[in-house]
């Protein structure tokens, strides 16, 4: 598995490096800005930051499902199928590459911003009280924050990272059936990409008719189950039918 | 050691193999002989389990073809199917890190024999250095069962005789060796058995030491009064 994984991240290394030189980039602006007290290089490194967090974890999920359409559709496929590796290895290499990938981007971009508030509180009040100088720099925003808003924004992240994660592996399972199921028929295509709007929509309702059932504490909880779930459904008929049914 | 029962295989509307068996024994050298479309690479897709048959199978050791038989039969398809992004060396060291039975150091003889820069980016190489590349990956394991699908293709007369000097180093009584290829002349002296294969038919099954004695007749020969 940990070969298949290290090849995964080597598929993708390009893409990487190009979203973490965007990032150096917004970064070294972001805090030449602050640190010189030029608001339009502070202002153009944010947004760069932002640009690089919201379309850089898109670029690698989408990245990562091309990849394996390709895979699953191009003679590429015997670089993973002549291997002795069964379906639920690859696919399951392919999953954790993924979760990995979004939980490194994550954790990055979080970093980064937690040391670019610091940065500006440095940057108001000097060392000693730098959460004074994030609370000044903020102004009013920070006034508007309601109590427990890191709560409410690990809560958020949390939900977004499991709904971002099964996008991905249901995504898969659309490109699994198409290149088995659906392999050789007219719009096979647009069936699977049909049927992934649907599985995905359906997983979503049923979330929703679920989610209130639960008391409010326990609420992300089930929604995270649901989604956790999805995956390891949607996880075990990819793999048991690329077993069964995939010719490449 | 590898066995074809019944094999049928269909693509939509078309039957690529029809109900076809045979076996393949170790210490024996096959040549798959048939026209374009004939089943050939079909079969050692099939055989290599990257292929799943409509009905019938391909047993190895009893089981049909899966997971396990890949450690011990490799494949060399007739497409190029490296990542792009790759180097030749990179091609090496894959195949290194997926099977147990891989040869870096005959890797790395082999691709200097064959004249293949070992820092070449793989989509720069043309068809004929990527066929080498192919087989050079191919044959540096030391599997039981060898299929090589047109191993001459795209190979120029001068780098042939490297290239099937490579392929004979595998033979041994240990191993079997399955060979397609049209250049049916230039493999002919080393195969001990032709199998023809015609619109996914097996033909017949012929012992080339037995049809020059009882007929006199070389392969070629042979495949021009079957395919007639």
């Amino acid at each position: 598995m940990s070969k298949l994984l290290k090849y995964e991240f080597k598929k993708s290394k390009n893409v990487t490096l190009a979203i973490l030189l965007v990032t150096v980039i917004g970064e070294a602006l972001f805090v030449t800005g602050t640190i010189a007290g030029a608001i339009p290089l502070t202002s153009s490194g944010a947004l760069i930051l932002a640009l690089a967090a919201t379309f850089g974890i898109f670029i690698m999920a989408v990245l990562s499902i091309d990849i394996l359409h390709r895979e699953l559709n191009t003679n590429q496929s015997y670089m993973l199928f002549l291997t002795p590796r069964n379906s639920y290895q690859i696919l399951g290499s392919k999953i954790l590459a993924n979760a990995i990938s979004l939980s490194l981007l994550t954790v990055l971009f979080a970093v980064l911003a937690a040391l670019d508030l610091l940065l500006i509180g440095i940057r108001e009040v000097g060392m000693p009280v730098p959460a004074d100088g994030i609370r000044r720099a903020l102004g009013s925003a920070y006034l508007y924050m309601p109590t427990g808003v890191g709560k409410t924004i690990a809560t958020a992240a949390a939900i977004a990272y499991g709904s971002w994660l099964f996008l991905i592996v249901t995504a898969y399972f659309a490109d699994i059936l198409q290149a088995t199921v659906l392999r050789g028929r007219k719009g096979a295509g647009w069936i699977s990409f049909l049927l992934f709007l649907v599985l995905a929509g359906a997983v979503v309702f049923l979330q929703n008719k679920l989610a209130p059932l639960a008391p409010p504490v326990a609420e992300t909880a089930v929604r995270s189950c649901v989604y956790a779930a999805f995956i390891v459904v949607f996880f075990c008929l990819g793999g048991w039918i690329m077993d069964h049914r995939l010719s490449v | 050691m590898l066995e074809t029962k019944n094999l049928v295989k269909k693509y939509g509307g078309k039957t690529a193999l029809n109900d076809i068996s045979f076996p393949i024994e170790q210490g024996k050298t096959y040549l798959l002989l048939g026209p374009n479309g004939s089943g050939k690479t079909t079969w050692m897709k099939t055989a290599a389990s990257l292929s799943k048959p409509t009905s019938g199978s391909v047993l190895w050791n009893g089981t049909p073809v899966g997971v396990e038989s890949r450690k011990e039969i490799s494949y060399m398809p007739t497409e190029s199917f490296f990542y792009p992004w790759m180097i030749v060396a990179d091609v090496g060291d894959y195949y290194a890190d997926f099977f147990e039975d891989f040869d870096l150091d005959r890797f790395r003889d082999l691709i200097r024999d064959m004249e293949l820069p070992a820092d070449a980016k793989v989509k720069s190489l043309s068809s004929g250095m990527n066929a080498k590349l192919r087989l050079a990956a191919a044959i540096s394991r030391k599997a039981r069962v060898y299929l090589l699908d047109e191993p001459l293709n795209g190979i120029d007369l001068v780098a042939r005789d490297a290239v099937m000097k490579a392929v004979i180093s595998v033979m041994s009584p240990d191993t079997a060796v399955v060979i397609s290829s049209h250049l049916v002349e230039e493999v002919e002296s080393f195969v001990s058995t032709a199998i023809f294969l015609r619109n996914g038919k097996l033909l017949e099954i012929a012992d080339t030491e037995d049809l020059r004695t009882r007929t006199g007749k070389s392969l070629a020969d042979r495949y021009r009064e079957l395919m007639q």
